[in-house]
């Protein structure tokens, strides 16, 4: 078992996490159960292949696993509901974005993060995630236009016109 | 151009097109400025997610993080031979005297 690779991913996954989770605390929880998994599950990862993706895929999974062990994974709507009441400051700051961030449902929050701060290519994003690349791209768009939109500090959400 | 498509635009603000798709979206947007505006604003949100969580890569990483281990399998094969064998020459012996 070469552990060494994954040592190198580290920083990396600490980034994502810190940006998924919000705070370091719980941000280095889940690189630590994410590491553990790894290491367990290290045989089944194909040589060859991209350990990083590979290492995103686990991370979501013990993401999920930990929000729903704590009841606090948002439903889509209930998350919606909740765009009013964010505090408006001075747009675009970024101390705003971190609070902006935690606003988003999670599934449009990892596809954000994965291409916005990791640059995963859309396919990869597809594989971390197991979801078609169909839906990466509706989740990225809803989630940059609700973004936009706490970032701007309007309630509303306008949904782009899909140009054919 | 006509067949344009959202993702193609998000595509182009993550530099995730090709050369040739690329520019077509470049020409689009040349007279599309609410297309223009959304690039604009999906980039600006990728440097500001950069900008906010890059420092973190800086970051000493912490003992318990370098100190994470697979769990433990239960009996690992080598273990458990090791085990039967040590079994086997203790009874042997105790037989023997």
């Amino acid at each position: 078992m070469d552990s060494a690779e994954i040592v190198e991913h580290i920083p990396r996954l600490r980034r994502y996490a810190r940006a998924l989770a919000g705070d370091s605390h719980r941000a280095d929880d889940l690189v630590q159960d994410t590491l553990e998994r790894a290491l367990a599950k290290f045989h089944l990862w194909r040589r060859g292949s991209d350990m990083r993706a590979w290492m995103f895929a686990i991370m979501h999974n013990v993401f999920i696993n930990q929000l729903k062990a704590r009841r606090e994974l948002a439903l889509d709507e209930a998350t919606e509901a909740k765009l009013e009441e964010v505090p408006r400051s001075d747009p675009l700051a970024l101390r705003d974005l971190d609070a902006a961030l935690g606003q988003l449902p999670v599934e449009q929050r990892e596809v954000l993060l994965l291409v916005g701060l990791e640059q995963l290519s859309y396919a990869e994003v597809s594989a971390a995630l197991r979801i078609p690349v169909g839906t990466v791209m509706s989740r990225l768009s809803r989630g940059r236009e609700r973004l936009r939109a706490l970032m701007a500090g309007t309630a509303t959400v306008t949904s782009l016109k899909v140009m054919k | 151009m006509s067949n344009l498509t959202e993702t193609d635009l998000h595509a182009y603000a993550d530099g995730q097109l090709d050369d040739v798709r690329r520019v077509q979206v470049d020409a689009h947007l040349a007279h599309d400025s609410a297309a223009t505006e959304s690039v604009r604003v999906w980039r600006e949100q990728n440097e500001a997610l950069r900008a906010l969580y890059n420092p973190v890569l800086n970051e000493p990483v912490p003992q318990r993080l370098l100190a994470a281990r697979a769990p433990r399998r239960r009996w690992p094969n080598y273990a458990l031979a090791a085990g039967l064998m040590g079994l086997a020459f203790g009874l042997g012996w105790m037989v023997h005297a």
